[in-house]
């Protein structure tokens, strides 16, 4: 419920391909987005494991030369099954390896520490998570624990739910889940249209690395309305990318007669190379993408015009359009009563989706003055300072989404019966009446679903429940099944027989699929693992800098002449033969504690104390470290 | 059979026209003009204009501190009451239910009354 939390929020944009992170800046009435360690204002979602485990733009540099084990596109995995035909392309794209779990749950197969691990989706972004909450504690200075999440306005309970146990798992409390285009809303609101008080229909167009979304919101005296939200969860720049690589393995293989693709590593060097492309064509007609020797020592060149890009994703391209219509549809309302049309997402660059776009509304006005890489985060701050007690000032401004997807229960011959149709205002609550279909029937039973097929089995199940204790009447018996979402999503369901007064129903929170609070709980203390593990590690490269720079500097002193005057040839033999050791210690693989080489650092230093103290006085006080 | 254990196709929808929300009662006995506190001759700008108050003052986000379930029932309410009279056929019915609600105080359950332009198909459709 909404309750305002304690302590100053972050919000996070958690995208497919890259995450960003901002926080709201009271003192200057706006968001600010928050840079990370390598001064970039956007994270790859990226994870790599190898003797450490590296997340963001150190994962994905190395991309290349470890393909099996860095992971990437976690959000398109995320509260889905293995079997889910939206991923049975990626999984034969994907370098790393995704196995069936437990409920089908798909695992992605790690080589960390020579040791394999599984990990599901959640744990590879709450990883990133955790990531993003590293950068913005740097940033403030302070420690964190609020944030708002957002996520594609298309995706359905379960992905919502298993973002929402990534944020847990990372050691967050996350306030609320948004969604992107609603998020990207307030930020065009507010750095756009704070000062306008009459109405605007202002179109959200998201288009992603890796999801699609369309929402109509109207902002009016402060009051943000959706009015209905459309799109695709699996369509995006990395979608493009697949188009192209797919391109070059078959032209690469008409001209040199080699096969890569079943080689991860060309793969990702040429995926690389068409994603950088892509990014060129933006601004370019034509550009070549070189890489040396990509296979069996085979230089790779090849040039791609514009034209050759737009025509390998034409039929996406123009189901971003369909599903624009869609949504206008869906709030009932015309092209031309939208004022403005807002572009979001890295893809929306492209000059053909904006021509598309143009084409559509017939205007050539698309609005292109927010960053369309760094709006949904900045809304996403905006709502976690709602949301958060610690702020005194904040934007004047109200929220009201909608449900993207129709809720109900199966009826008889698995037809979907809809209780809350969706673009439905949230919070919410609505009834259907339903009826027994057989003569004295005891029991009834209600699978509530959510998605638009009409056939009940084809969406998403989210829980089952049972009403007994019917009255012996003739078939046509009538319950009322009340629906009741909240601000969070969480929907209760519970059907009441009014006749006898018998009342059952399901808060749904943890359907099959789902972890559990006992897998929580477990992948807390794995997250807790890792963290461990990297501290280590970072000691441990330390201790083994601090012997390496100490053996470097005590050698050259020892080239000096002082100092070989006041040794004895045996004495100074026994020195170096200590330092030959340390080196190989350095070298050799053998030791990975950081104890090891502090350790053997000490003993140098105290065998090496006399000559330091007496004779080396320029490098006496630094020996300390 | 395993079937009759699982009444689970067993259901059918009802044809019913319009559904309830259960509402508590004290509030429930408000029309939807008094939800939004608006004259019964009161214009569509008007209604907006306290719908959009309304929503900013009852919205579940700026609710003070234990009270969010409260807010959240009221804000239901004032987005339904905007929803039926902010559409002139919802509202003309509307009006006229409430007249004949005047008439015959039997009917008085209309007030909580949601009323939707097209129901969901599904909600027809009646199942052997």
């Amino acid at each position: 419920m909404a309750t305002k939390h304690k302590g100053r929020a972050i919000g996070i944009d958690l995208g497919t391909t890259y995450s960003c992170v901002a926080a709201w800046e009271e003192q200057n009435g706006r968001a600010e987005i928050i840079v990370n360690d390598q001064g970039n204002r956007t994270t790859p979602s990226f994870v790599a494991f190898t003797d450490q485990r590296l997340i963001g733009d150190a994962a994905k540099n190395q991309a290349a030369s470890n393909p099996s084990n860095t992971i990437f596109d976690a959000k398109r995995l995320i509260g889905r099954k293995y079997k889910d035909p939206a991923i049975e392309c990626d999984l034969k794209l994907w370098p790393f390896k995704v196995v069936s779990g437990a409920d089908d749950k798909p695992m992605i197969k790690v080589n960390y520490k020579g040791k394999e691990k599984c990990l599901a989706a959640e744990e590879i972004s709450s990883m990133i998570l955790s990531k993003m909450k590293e950068i913005a504690e740097a940033y403030l200075d302070f420690s964190l624990k609020n944030a708002v999440i957002t996520v594609p306005a298309y995706f359905n309970d379960s992905q919502r739910k298993a973002t929402k146990d990534a944020g847990v798992i990372a050691g967050l409390n996350v306030m609320r889940i948004i969604n992107e285009p609603t998020a990207a809303a307030l930020a065009y609101g507010l750095q756009k249209r704070a000062n306008c008080s009459e109405k605007r229909n202002v179109f959200i167009f998201d288009l992603g690395g890796g999801t699609f979304d369309v929402s109509l919101v109207t902002i009016e005296d402060g009051v943000f309305e959706v009015k209905a939200t459309a799109g695709d969860t699996h369509l995006g720049g990395e979608d493009f990318d697949n188009r192209m690589v797919r391109h070059f393995v078959q032209e690469f293989k008409r001209k040199n007669r080699v096969d890569i693709s079943g080689d991860p590593r060309a793969l990702r060097r040429l995926r690389n190379g068409c994603e950088k492309a892509k990014r060129i064509l933006s601004h370019a007609n034509d550009t070549t993408i070189e890489i040396d020797a990509l296979f069996q020592g085979i230089d790779f060149r090849f040039s791609i015009t514009r034209a050759r890009f737009e025509d390998l994703n034409r039929d996406l391209f123009e189901k971003c359009m369909e599903i624009s219509q869609n949504c206008l549809d869906d709030a009932k309302m015309e092209k031309r009563e939208v004022h403005d049309v807002v572009l979001v997402g890295g893809s929306s660059r492209i000059p053909k989706v904006q021509s598309l776009l143009e084409k559509f509304f017939q205007r050539y006005n698309l609005c292109k003055s927010i960053n369309p890489d760094e709006a949904v985060a900045y809304g996403a701050a905006i709502q976690a300072a709602m949301l958060s007690e610690s702020y005194s000032i904040v934007p004047n401004m109200v929220l009201v989404d909608v449900t993207p997807l129709s809720l109900g229960i199966a009826t008889h011959g698995d037809l979907m019966g809809v209780v809350i149709p969706r673009n439905t205002a949230i919070p919410v609550k609505m009834d259907g009446v339903f009826q027994t279909i057989e003569d004295h029937q005891p029991t009834a039973s209600f699978p509530v679903y959510e998605g638009e097929r009409t056939k009940a089995g084809e969406n998403n199940l989210l829980g089952l429940f049972h009403l007994s204790g019917l009255p012996r009447v003739p078939r046509g018996h009538p319950m009322n099944v009340i629906f009741e979402l909240d601000y969070d999503g969480i929907l209760k369901v519970c059907a009441v027989d009014e006749t006898t007064g018998n009342k059952n129903g399901i808060t749904i929170t943890n359907e099959k699929g789902r972890l559990s609070s006992a897998e929580i709980k477990r992948m807390i203390e794995e997250a807790a693992f890792f963290k461990e593990e990297d501290k280590k590690f970072k000691k441990m490269v330390k201790a083994k800098n601090a012997l390496d720079d100490y053996i470097y500097r005590m050698e050259k002193a020892m080239k000096g002449f002082d100092v070989s005057s006041k040794l004895s040839p045996s004495e100074k033999e026994t020195i170096m033969s200590k330092f030959r050791k340390g080196k190989r210690m350095l070298e050799s693989e053998e030791h990975n504690e950081a104890a090891v080489f502090e350790n053997y650092l000490k003993r140098l230093q105290k065998m090496c104390q006399p000559i330091v103290i007496n004779k080396v006085r320029d490098y006496s006080d630094e020996d300390t470290d | 059979s395993a079937n009759a254990t699982r009444p689970v196709m067993r259901l059918s929808v009802k044809a019913a026209s319009v559904s309830f929300d259960a509402v508590e009662a004290d509030e429930g006995s408000m029309s939807l003009y008094e939800v939004l506190g608006v004259a019964v001759s009161g214009t569509a700008a008007e209604l907006k204009k306290a719908y959009k108050k309304l929503a900013r003052k009852y919205h579940p986000d700026v609710s003070p501190p234990g009270r969010a379930e409260e807010y959240t029932r009221r804000f239901i309410r004032v987005q339904q009451a905007y929803e039926t009279l902010s559409d002139p056929a919802l509202r003309e019915l509307y009006d006229r239910d409430m007249a004949m609600a005047m008439k015959f105080p039997i009917s008085s359950r209309l007030c909580q009354t949601r009323y939707r332009r097209q129901p969901h198909p599904f909600r027809y459709q009646v199942i052997e």
